[in-house]
Order: C-alpha cells, then sequence, then structure tokens
C-alpha cells in the first residue's frame, strides 16, 4: 500500500462524510480531545483534561472568541470572494461581430482548413478555446488574411483527446451571413505513433532542430519540452512534456531561412494558457512572401502539457 | 443556479454547463488540485480537465444531489495522478506534504508499494470515519479529501494550528491501528 492509495481510496468515502465537512458548523472542542491512550503525543494547545475541566471552560471561550473571529474573517472572504469573481467573469473581449464555429474533432491532432463560402476567402481565427469535447473556435468577420487577393490557405492545428476514435463531428457557422465550410481535415501522421496515454511513447530530450518540409531550408527547433514529432509534411511539431513546470513546457521557437531571399525569420511562442492559441506572423518585408506560425498549447490531463505548432508560408498579394 | 440544474445543462450537451459548473465550484476544485499539487497551474489545468472528465461521465451520471462530491472526486483523481506520474518520473523535487502525512498510515514501512484494491482500502476508510468523532471526521475530511492546510482547518473552526495539527495526528494513528486490524501489513 502507498500513501497514494490511501489518499485515492479517501477520494471515494461516503458523500454524506464530504457533505458534512462541508458545513460550517463550530466544532466541540470536547470532542476532540478523546484520547485514546495507547500513544504518545504532545499535546500543543489544547485542554488539560486532568485539570478539574478549568482549562475546557477557558479554552472553550476562547474558542468562542476566535469562532467568531473566524466566522468574520470567513464572512469578509466570503464578501470579497463574490466581488472578485464578478469580476473575473465579465464577459471576455470577444469581438461583437464575432461568430463561433464549433468543430469536433477526430482523435489526435488534426489541421483543418477552413475556407469562406462567400469570399472564397479564407479567415483568421480570432481565439481557440477547448471545451469539453470540443474545440471551440471565435472568429473575428475583420480579420482577412487577404482581401481582393488569391485566397489564402489557412490550416489550424486542434487537438481533441477523449479516448475514443471519434470525439466529435464539425458543424458550420455563419460570419457576415457568409457559410463557412470546412475544407478539408488532415490527421497528423505521427498521431498514433504517439497515442496520448502511452510514457513509452515519450523519448527523452531528443534534441530540436527540425526541417519543415512546407517552408523549404526551415528549421525548426523546440527550445523547452522534448520533440515528440513533425507530420507527414513536415509542418507541424508537437511537443509534449512532462515537466512540472508548465510554464516552460510550451515555449518554442520556429526558425526558418529562405533560400531564394536569404532571409531569416523567426516566431517564437511563450507560455500561454491552456488550451489557448495564438497566431504568429513574421512577414519578410519586401520579399512577397509571409510566414505564419500557429501554436496552440493544450493543457492535457494527467501529468503533460502539449504544444502543438504549424509553420506554413503565404504569399502576399 | 442550483446543482440539478447544472446537471441538467450537461445532460442536454449544453456547453453552458461548463461555465456554470466553473462559476458554482471553480475555486474549490481549484483548491482541492492546489492542496495536492501545490502550483497554481497545475491546479488550474486540474480543474479544466475535471470539467472535461463531467462532461464525458454526465450522462450516464447524473449527480443531481452530490455535484460537488463528485467533481471533487474527479479532480482528486486528475490531481493524484498527476502527483503520482511526476514522482515516478522523479521530476517532483519535492514530496507533498499532503502524502508524507498519508504515509505515516501505512502499517508496515516494508510493504512493497503496489496498488491495493482501492475498493476494499476505501470501505474500511469508510467504517473507520463512522468510527471517528463528528468533529475528527471533519477535521480529518477537510484536510484529506478538501486538501485543506492545516492553517485554512484552523482558520475554518476556530482552532489553533496546533490543536488541528495534533488533532489530525491521533486520527492518522488511529486510522494505522485500523488498517493494521484490516489486515493491511505484511
Amino acid at each position: 500500500m502507498t500513501e497514494y492509495d490511501l489518499l485515492m481510496a479517501i477520494g471515494d468515502i461516503d458523500v454524506k462524510y464530504i457533505n458534512q465537512a462541508a458545513e460550517d458548523t463550530p466544532i466541540d472542542l470536547r470532542s476532540l480531545c478523546e484520547y485514546d491512550g495507547d500513544f504518545e503525543m504532545p499535546l500543543e494547545n489544547t485542554v488539560d483534561l486532568h485539570n478539574g475541566g478549568r482549562s475546557v471552560r477557558k479554552q472553550s471561550v476562547g474558542f468562542a472568541v476566535r469562532a467568531a473571529a473566524a466566522a468574520a474573517v470567513v464572512a469578509a472572504v466570503v464578501l470579497c470572494g463574490v466581488i472578485c469573481r464578478r469580476e473575473l467573469h465579465k464577459p471576455s473581449s470577444v469581438p461583437e461581430a464575432a461568430e463561433e464555429l464549433v468543430l469536433t474533432m477526430p482523435q489526435g491532432t488534426t489541421r483543418v482548413v477552413i475556407t469562406d463560402k462567400g469570399s472564397g476567402q479564407f479567415v483568421t481565427a480570432e481565439s481557440v478555446e477547448s471545451v469539453g469535447e470540443t474545440v471551440k473556435k471565435l472568429w473575428s468577420p475583420g480579420e482577412r488574411v487577404a482581401e481582393g487577393g488569391t485566397p489564402v490557405r489557412r490550416e489550424y492545428v486542434f487537438s481533441c483527446y477523449s479516448g475514443e476514435e471519434l470525439c466529435a463531428e464539425i458543424t458550420y457557422a455563419t460570419i457576415s451571413g457568409r457559410e463557412l465550410s470546412v475544407v478539408g481535415m488532415i490527421p497528423a501522421a505521427d498521431s498514433e505513433k504517439y497515442p496520448y496515454g502511452e510514457d513509452e511513447a515519450f523519448p527523452e530530450d531528443i534534441p530540436g532542430n527540425y526541417t519543415v518540409a512546407s517552408l523549404q531550408n526551415s528549421d525548426i527547433e523546440v527550445k523547452y519540452g522534448n520533440y515528440i514529432s513533425a507530420d507527414s509534411t513536415g509542418a507541424s511539431a508537437v511537443t509534449r512534456t512532462t515537466d512540472r513546470n508548465a510554464r516552460a513546457s510550451c515555449e518554442a521557437v520556429f526558425y526558418w531561412y529562405d533560400t531564394e531571399t536569404d532571409r531569416f525569420g523567426a516566431c517564437e511562442k511563450s507560455f500561454g494558457d491552456s488550451g489557448s492559441a495564438s497566431v504568429y506572423a513574421d512577414s519578410l518585408e519586401g520579399t512577397g512572401r509571409r510566414y505564419y506560425m500557429v501554436v496552440s498549447s493544450h493543457g492535457v490531463s494527467g501529468d503533460r502539457q502539449e504544444c502543438f505548432c504549424t509553420g506554413f508560408e503565404t504569399t502576399v498579394p | 443556479m442550483d446543482d440539478n440544474q447544472i446537471v441538467d445543462l450537461f445532460l442536454a450537451r449544453d456547453e453552458n454547463a461548463i461555465a456554470r459548473t466553473a462559476e458554482q465550484y471553480g475555486a474549490r476544485l481549484r483548491g482541492i488540485a492546489y492542496g495536492i499539487l501545490g502550483d497554481s497551474q497545475s491546479a488550474e489545468e486540474c480543474e479544466n480537465d475535471t470539467y472535461l472528465e463531467a462532461w464525458n461521465r454526465i450522462p450516464p451520471h447524473e449527480p443531481r444531489t452530490y455535484l460537488f462530491a463528485f467533481l471533487g472526486r474527479i479532480v482528486r483523481g486528475i490531481a493524484l495522478n498527476r502527483y503520482k506520474a511526476d514522482r515516478r518520473k522523479k521530476r517532483w523535487a519535492e514530496r507533498c506534504e499532503l502524502t508524507m502525512e498519508m504515509m505515516e498510515c501505512i502499517p508496515s514501512k516494508e510493504t512493497p508499494e503496489k496498488s491495493e484494491d482501492l475498493a476494499e482500502i476505501t470501505r474500511l476508510m469508510n467504517n473507520f470515519l463512522a468510527d471517528c468523532t463528528e468533529e475528527q471526521r471533519k477535521l480529518f475530511v477537510r484536510r484529506y479529501w478538501y486538501c485543506d492546510s492545516v492553517k485554512q482547518i484552523g482558520a475554518r473552526y476556530g482552532l489553533a494550528e496546533g490543536t488541528v495539527k495534533a488533532v489530525l495526528f491521533r486520527v492518522r494513528a488511529k486510522l494505522k491501528k485500523y488498517l493494521k486490524n484490516g489486515g493491511y501489513e505484511v
């Protein structure tokens, strides 16, 4: 038996004990001082039951005073908590015109290409958050990647781990009255090779520097965490780490070097909240080429943080 | 919104269930995870994973009358699994205070570390708690189920920290004896 077993077993105790401990009824101090007498333990600040009961009375008075003070503190804390909670739960700054596109994804990492049917253009993700089994994507209609030019291909990397083969389905949404559709879903080649939940799937500290096939002559360097895989196109990298310090686990840097222009660029993703995603762009001015990196850091159950990074290029009109 | 309504949202597969649950119980769930892991970021991740797990479990479960206990069990499990995994990988620099205390309850230090039948230990634990006084039980459950710190427990019940420690020490000793009598010794 381990201490872990004990704590796990305590987790499943009868609900009535859990509810009872949630009550704020005062503790009967005398009850706490019941002494089995079969072991010795210096009692600090407890009642001396062998002193004619006087200490019990004194302690009871002290207890009442402390209980009253504690009740006042608890009330103040609760009040502050309510106020703070109201502040903290104000609606986030989602653009008013934003529409939701709810994507439900197959198991594993998946790249998704989405187009705006009305204009043929692809739109920029405002934010991504993971809710339950689905990945919710908020769109800001004001942010187009390219206006009036060649439709720009956008890819987003999501993950959905539910232990099921399929944990959701694709639906559609509209933006400014136009229908959005999912053009394609590309399962990451290595999601099966490195299924979540198997420790042995985590190679230890493989050094970084990886070629990104879709960005010729480009490299990925995973700054922190263990590099796991690039998908079949080499366009995305997945890092996973068991590092306790989650802050370090989702920091990654993508570097690329463009041999045509002899230019160098980089995107850096620093720590982000679980379930969030960011779009990073770095333009090589004057080259007509623009490089993007999408990084979604995703907290997964258990002991891992995952960081999905995809780099790709677009043409600036 | 009461628990019944929140469970109805889960059953209807309404994602508002997550937000309502977070409003109602988020801080308490984080508190439990923090008590085990001692790290705010990890606790927040455990909280988020708890919502996902609740989403997966409701239905078939319908914890209308025990939603918080239901969620609390989930978050404890997630946090403890995380703790265990971190410890196994030796990435955990310090032992959790909570687990150090639990080690005192293990009847024999020579017992090999193997997973026991949790259902049986839970049964013993329930019997043990039934044998405790209500007050001892409250302190024990606050410390080892809610994962409150000694200081928090003291503040909650108006007790000196030393008193809380002393009572918990006694209860742990009693639990050790109880487990020993239940056959948990080499």
